[in-house]
């Protein structure tokens, strides 16, 4: 067989077995998930936030990203420079008082910005238990909680 | 057989080699005091044989600002340049991370060739400590202490310190609050009392000091009357 046809031959057995695998299991899961052997101290996985108790979660994106399609009842709390840090915390505190389990979420896996306002509730020392998502806002959106529009 | 193998080989090789080697993927800044904003650069260089072109940065925070030196996007082989990070460090506090991608032509969308980290320590003008004065509902109305204490080299004093009820069901006779100086312009003492501990309640407390302005013009604690928490009680604490 000259050079052509054996790659030929090759790119359709390759096509083949690439057809076969995604008729078998089909398509790639292109959800976030979860792992909860690679959480960080502070961090959640969706999945593991408690579900027998009310829950306070905090919005640690931008203002217009909460209010777009922030978590109903969320509320926010970031780091940009143009917002109120003590508004913020002056809003946060009896919110904390009433629902001592707060979770806090920014845009995604690599946004740390969810860390920083976790560290500062608990730097509050209001006795709740507070922690950052993993995976973030990118995490609710694939589960359902929220929707991308 | 061989050359088509071979070819894809070459091929295999030159797609993998387009990269950017920074001289330090990681830098540490120390913020002065009551800076509004920190700036550091990143060099790098273009050690692979092909040409580089930066498509994309995220810090990932609103406060941080990246800047390619000159605009330059495109990179020859043997090229350098800088990339310059400007954090605005009104909002932040202690010691923060700030990891910054920088994506590269052909990187997937998820994953970019270079993550940069940024860890800026920010010193704290004016500290309140602790920032949350806590009385069990049903303990004793004992007075408690916040310390408000300057950084190291300033002169600051406190002007007065007052309690605003926050929260509907909180009085503003809840509590009361009285400024002590120990070291003038250094250290001072706020003690707070609540009136009574039979409910739960929440203060503000608003530390004024002299400066004219800014965000230390003004530094926030609150006294908080409460019940334990599920964990608390758990955890059996007093």
């Amino acid at each position: 067989m000259n050079p052509f046809g054996q790659a030929m031959a090759i790119a359709t057995i390759s096509f083949a077995a690439a057809g076969g695998t995604y008729w078998i299991k089909g398509p790639p899961v292109r959800a976030y998930v979860c792992d909860p052997a690679s959480l960080k101290p502070g961090e959640i996985c969706l999945q593991q936030v408690p579900t027998d108790a009310p829950i306070l979660w905090i919005d640690a994106r931008p203002r217009k990203d909460w209010e777009k399609n922030g978590i109903k009842e969320s509320i926010l709390w970031n780091l940009d420079p143009a917002e109120d840090t003590q508004a913020f915390e002056a809003e946060a505190v009896p919110r904390i008082l009433e629902t001592p389990r707060v979770v806090v979420y920014c845009t995604s896996e690599n946004c740390g910005i969810s860390h920083q306002v976790a560290a500062r509730i608990r730097e509050l020392g209001l006795g709740a238990e507070v922690w950052a998502l993993k995976g973030g806002w990118d995490a609710l959106r694939d589960s359902g909680r929220v929707r991308s529009e | 057989m061989k050359r088509i193998i071979g070819t894809w080989l070459a091929l295999s090789v030159w797609a993998c080699a387009a990269n950017l080697n920074f001289k330090e993927t990681s830098k540490e800044v120390t913020a002065k005091t009551d800076a509004s904003e920190v700036n550091t650069e990143f060099a790098f260089t273009n050690s692979s044989k092909k040409p580089v072109t930066i498509v994309q940065s995220d810090p990932g925070c609103p406060c941080v600002k990246v800047q390619i030196a000159g605009g330059k996007l495109n990179y020859a082989p043997g090229e350098s340049g800088v990339i310059r990070a400007t954090v605005d460090v009104t909002n932040l506090s202690g010691t923060v991370d700030k990891p910054i991608g920088i994506w590269l032509d052909k990187d997937p969308k998820e994953k970019p060739s270079v993550v940069i980290n940024l860890r800026v320590h920010i010193p704290t003008l004016v500290e309140l400590e602790p920032k949350t004065l806590t009385w069990m509902v049903g303990s004793k109305p004992e007075p408690q202490v916040v310390t408000v204490k300057m950084a190291e080299g300033q002169s600051i004093q406190v002007v007065g310190a007052t309690i605003q009820a926050t929260g509907g069901k909180t009085k503003s006779e809840s509590f009361s609050a009285t400024v002590k100086t120990l070291e003038k312009g250094r250290l001072y003492e706020v003690t707070v009392t609540p009136r009574d501990t039979a409910t739960p309640g929440i203060g503000t407390i608003r530390v004024e000091t002299d400066l004219a302005s800014g965000k230390h013009k003004f530094e926030q604690g609150f006294a908080v009357v409460r019940n334990r928490t599920a964990t608390e009680k758990e955890a059996g604490k007093p």
